[in-house]
């Protein structure tokens, strides 16, 4: 991991986003604002009985919902990045690419913050449950960095198809982009990081993380099927369909792909 | 109102966290019968229920402890 030249790009890059987007007053209503691809109903009786209107509107909420939650992701990477810049036990190199690495995700967290104020309606309840109990393996640096990764590996995953979908709005599409440009480099060191860390501890804490990642990462997807987006769509009894959507086939497929891309560069860790 | 929905609160956390001696009174939290990523599970089954959003906060989380607070709190209303 060559920290100095990713906190050297990190530097170059600190002038972006504030004034990078020139907000539309409003985004067309007819176009999906969402790709098609991504709507966690895709596949399922839910989407077969929504009418075009209907899935317009869900794709607005599900892109909000997103948006959301990298509004929410955001804030505890802030606060878990905070609690430990400055550590005995964090190397002087990661604690200098720290400084950075927060300084964009809190320019980050402004951009979708904005987006979702603007044309959203507000960002969207946290449906990241933080309650800790014994089965939990929340603590610990492998843990809190396990969580960032994935989760960046999620976004990322996401950002660029939605950077890429020629059928979105513009802002929507430049948001996106923005966001993937400052991740590559967050996760080289997210990788590499993690790595290190998990490298240190006992074989049976390794699969215990793992585990946990992976569950963690089932309920990253899953915060974004939910009732309110439906409700949204006028969707008759939306907190049914959401529950309804959870269940089908066609999400535990798509589910359990997406879980297996987001592990990819915890499973190299262990390698 | 409330008590069609107890069997089926009861039984579906008995389901998930493994425990058969479940009780209306046992503490999901304490005994470590549900973590964060079940409590997540369980709101999105709850809201299915009563056709309603809700908001998991810092206090209102307290009221997924028991079987018996699940359904004071969220099936009385």
């Amino acid at each position: 991991m060559r920290l100095g030249n990713l906190t050297t790009v990190s530097r170059d890059a600190s002038k972006r986003v504030w004034d990078q987007f020139d907000w539309p007053a409003s985004i067309p209503l007819d176009m999906p604002w969402y790709s098609y691809d991504l709507l966690s109903c895709l596949g399922t009786n839910v989407i077969a009985a929504m009418s075009p209107d209907q899935i317009l509107a869900l794709s607005r909420a599900e892109l909000n919902g997103f948006f959301s939650l990298n509004v929410h992701g955001i804030r505890l990477l802030l606060e878990g990045i905070a609690q430990r810049l400055h550590r005995p036990e964090t190397p002087d190199d990661v604690s200098e690419y720290l400084h950075h690495l927060l300084d964009e995700e809190n320019r980050h967290m402004w951009m979708f913050a904005a987006f979702c104020r603007r044309y959203g309606g507000g960002i969207a309840p946290n449906r990241m449950s933080k309650l800790a109990t014994p089965s939990d393996a929340w603590g610990g640096d492998e843990s809190f960095f396990g969580r960032v990764l994935v989760f960046e590996r999620f976004v990322d995953r996401s950002n660029k198809i939605l950077a890429e979908d020629e059928t979105l709005p513009q802002i929507v599409r430049e948001v996106n982009a923005a966001h993937r440009a400052d991740e590559a480099r967050h996760l080289v060191f997210g990788e590499g990081y993690f790595g290190a860390l998990l490298s240190r501890v006992a074989p049976e804490r390794r699969q215990e993380v793992i585990q946990y990642l992976g569950r963690y990462c089932e309920s990253i997807v899953k915060s974004l099927c939910v009732g309110r987006s439906f409700e949204s769509a006028e969707v008759v009894a939306p907190y049914v369909a959401a529950r309804s959507v959870l269940a089908s086939e066609a999400y535990a497929e798509r589910l359990a792909a997406t879980v297996a891309d987001m592990m990819k560069p915890v499973l190299r860790s262990t390698r | 109102m409330s008590d069609p929905y107890r069997p089926e609160v009861r039984a579906w956390l008995a389901a998930r966290s493994g425990e058969q001696q479940l009780t209306d009174s046992t503490d999901l939290f304490a005994e470590g019968l549900i973590d964060s990523f079940d409590l997540q599970e369980l709101v999105s089954v709850i809201e299915s229920m009563i056709g309603a959003e809700i908001i998991l906060d810092d206090d209102n989380v307290h009221s997924f402890r028991t079987v018996d607070s699940i359904v004071r709190v969220w099936f009385r209303r």
